[in-house]
């Protein structure tokens, strides 16, 4: 989503008249590195760049040339506004959860004994094992009106609750399959914080939970914001979820890209959608990383 | 329990007691009945090969390691059920473990920020620790920024800056080159007398112990071998182990024939030859015994009679290899090899590979030892 365009360094870099060993062992070595680049290169460009490219070129296009006016449609209708808002609403909430449930999680993971851990890891991701369309559909089952959730709650005489097609079918979904996702960068981070840093703390005078405060959790940093933008980014373009969980209100982006498509035949709008949405999520990732730094991800430990 | 430094003075150091410390993993027992009795104000040295049990021993004083049986007494108090934080025992890590997020000011300030010390005094003493190690004005580096002798110090600073009563210290200098050891060691002692701290300090590097320590434990598959004062160990290994890892030794073994009233033995190799030791304790003839001879009390010997009262063997130069302060000579006897070390060149000067020599000993130097030595 935030890839930059690819850029092809296949002709080779301006040689100088630089002779001498090294410098021709240099050249050497960047030379495989290009051989070695250069099937994932072709790949993206072919199936990324131009695709993309394609798109760009789709949003602007009219039956008179040059248009402005899928973009105009787009500003007109107060309902493609709304539907970006809830994208991003939901999008920000599925990584709030996820990062509440998975934050825990992956904190027991990376302390855990080998056997306890083998275990979690197992429980985590069993779930990438099944295909998301069944899941969800398993979904249905559990959150429907009929299903296990409410069938308990009217046993207990508690009424029931509508945890289907709307937010919370949504939030709940997405959350499920976006977890896996967090605890795992998460867990990367986490498993590579040296437990004696903690110890050092507990014998400086700081108890489990402010060594954990002072220490641990600034030194995991980097995963949370590594996994929050990863969920973040993933949810944003998210169809299948909310599509079969959710209700008319929660209509995220993705799913109004494909009905243009898909009903409407509008490829037009359909690519101004999305690069509205490309647009907006690189902005707010510049934005995030003016004020966190996403260097941060990538300079963790000393 | 009067320890070298127990002139009575008052002190800043607390004692620390051992009593039947064990610690068992399931089936493998990593620590087993350590006793052990640190005055107050002592360098105490726990010396072992890799997993003699001393770090885990280390750990249980620290409180990470829970103990299996025993107590640990701190200034005679009990603390098996005090959680770390509240030991009061300044640590240093042998990978330092300084925080990565916060500068060495915020590192040393650590253990004042929590213990609620204000701001300002933090300062002063986050100041003072530095000067102390030598490191003024470093406070807004951070860690990866210094070398490791500078991040030795920094965690050196961060132990003491609460004044603990005790330091507890984990191969501190595993991984500095070995002049910087020396210096750092130098340093240590130093702040130690300084502060009057009981150290307990854990190593596998013999010199190390030896130079640093009033009194050194010596560790061997969880047990402690012996403890006692760097002469002490050096001079009267009570075993084998012992006597081979403190130092250098030549072992010869053989069978009591008869014990003399001058407090000498003597003893026959199984090549027939026969030597005479210094014997303390329960030494009677027929017993098979061991003898630890230092490689610094043999001398090579020109042609000629024995002095009577000293050993005098004869064999052939197998090896010479300078050591820079000294030679070391390795001499075959026929089912033996002796090494020799002195500092004398002129001694072996015109000697050769191959050249036959005596070799000479007093009895005075040769240990018999209780256990036969491990293969």
């Amino acid at each position: 989503m935030e890839q930059r365009e690819p850029e092809l360094p296949l002709a080779p870099a301006a040689d100088g008249a630089v002779e001498g060993r090294q410098a021709s062992r240099g050249r050497n070595r960047s030379s495989l590195t290009r051989f070695l680049l250069l099937p994932a290169l072709v790949f993206l460009a072919i199936f990324f760049a131009y695709p993309m490219i394609d798109i760009v070129m789709r949003s602007f296009a009219g039956p008179g040339g040059f248009t402005l006016a899928h973009y105009g449609q787009v500003i007109e209708h107060p309902v493609y506004l709304r539907v970006f808002q809830i994208t991003f609403e939901i999008a920000f909430t599925v990584t709030l959860l996820t990062l509440l449930l998975g934050y825990p999680l992956a904190y027991v993971l990376a302390g855990a004994g080998k056997l306890a851990a083998g275990a979690i890891m197992a429980c985590v991701l069993l779930s990438f094992f099944t295909n998301i369309l069944v899941r969800t559909y398993a979904w249905m089952i559990i959150l429907g009106p009929e299903g296990v959730i409410n069938q308990l709650l009217r046993y207990e005489g508690l009424g029931s609750v509508k945890l289907l097609y709307n937010r919370y079918g949504v939030l709940i979904g997405m959350t499920y399959a976006l977890l896996p996702y967090m605890v795992l960068t998460l867990y990367s981070v986490m498993s590579g914080i040296d437990r004696r840093f903690l110890q050092a703390a507990r014998n400086l005078g700081a108890s489990d939970w402010r060594a954990f405060w002072h220490v641990f959790l600034p030194l995991s940093l980097p995963g949370v914001v590594g996994g929050s933008l990863l969920v973040f980014i993933l949810s944003v373009g998210y169809f299948i979820t909310p599509r079969l969980l959710g209700g008319a209100r929660d209509q995220m982006i993705a799913m109004v890209i494909e009905q243009h498509v898909e009903l409407g035949v509008n490829w037009g709008f359909a690519s101004a959608l999305a690069i509205i949405l490309l647009v907006l999520t690189t902005a707010g990732f510049m934005l995030y990383d003016r004020l966190v730094g996403l260097k941060s991800l990538f300079e963790s430990k000393a | 329990m009067a320890g070298p430094r127990g002139e009575g003075v008052a002190r800043r150091g607390a004692p620390v007691r051992l009593q039947g410390l064990k610690k068992a993993y399931g089936e493998t027992v990593a620590v087993r009945d350590v006793t052990l009795s640190v005055a107050a104000g002592e360098f105490i040295t726990l010396l072992g090969p890799s997993g003699s049990g001393k770090t885990t021993t280390l750990m249980m004083i620290a409180g990470f390691v829970p103990e299996s049986a025993g107590e640990i007494y701190i200034d005679e108090r009990p603390i098996g059920r005090v959680p770390p934080e509240r030991r009061e025992l300044g640590m240093v890590f042998q990978s330092y473990a300084l925080f990565p997020h916060m500068t060495v000011a915020e590192n040393i300030a650590f253990p004042l920020r929590m213990r609620g010390w204000p701001r300002g005094e933090i300062r002063q003493k986050v100041a003072a620790a530095l000067e102390m190690v030598k490191l003024p004005g470093y406070e807004e580096r951070a860690p990866r920024q210094l070398s490791g002798g500078q991040q030795q110090r920094v965690a050196l600073a961060r132990a003491i800056v609460f004044e603990p009563r005790v330091l507890l210290m984990d191969e501190p200098l595993g991984s500095l080159d070995k002049k910087l050891r020396e210096h750092m060691q130098a340093e240590i002692k130093r702040i130690q007398r300084q502060l009057d701290m009981t150290v307990i300090y854990v190593t596998h590097d013999q010199d190390e112990a030896l130079t640093m320590s009033d009194r050194i434990a010596v560790m061997h598959q969880g047990r402690i071998q012996q403890v006692g004062s760097p002469t002490a160990l050096y001079d009267e290994p009570i075993n084998a182990f012992v006597a081979d890892f403190i130092g250098e030794s030549n072992f010869v073994g053989g069978t009591v024939i008869s014990v003399d009233a001058d407090g000498t033995a003597e003893v026959r190799h199984a090549s027939g030859r026969v030597f005479r030791a210094a014997w303390h304790g329960s030494v009677q003839p027929g017993m098979s015994v061991v003898a630890s001879i230092r490689p610094e009390r043999l001398t090579l010997a020109a042609q000629g009679a024995a002095d009577s009262p000293c050993n005098l063997w004869r064999g052939r130069i197998s090896e010479i290899i300078f050591i820079g302060d000294a030679t070391k000579y390795k001499i075959a006897l026929e089912d033996l090899i002796l090494t020799v070390k002195t500092q004398d060149r002129d001694l072996g000067a015109g000697a050769r590979v191959g050249d036959e020599v005596g070799v000479r000993w007093s009895p005075a130097h040769t240990t018999l030892l209780h256990h036969a030595p491990d293969p």
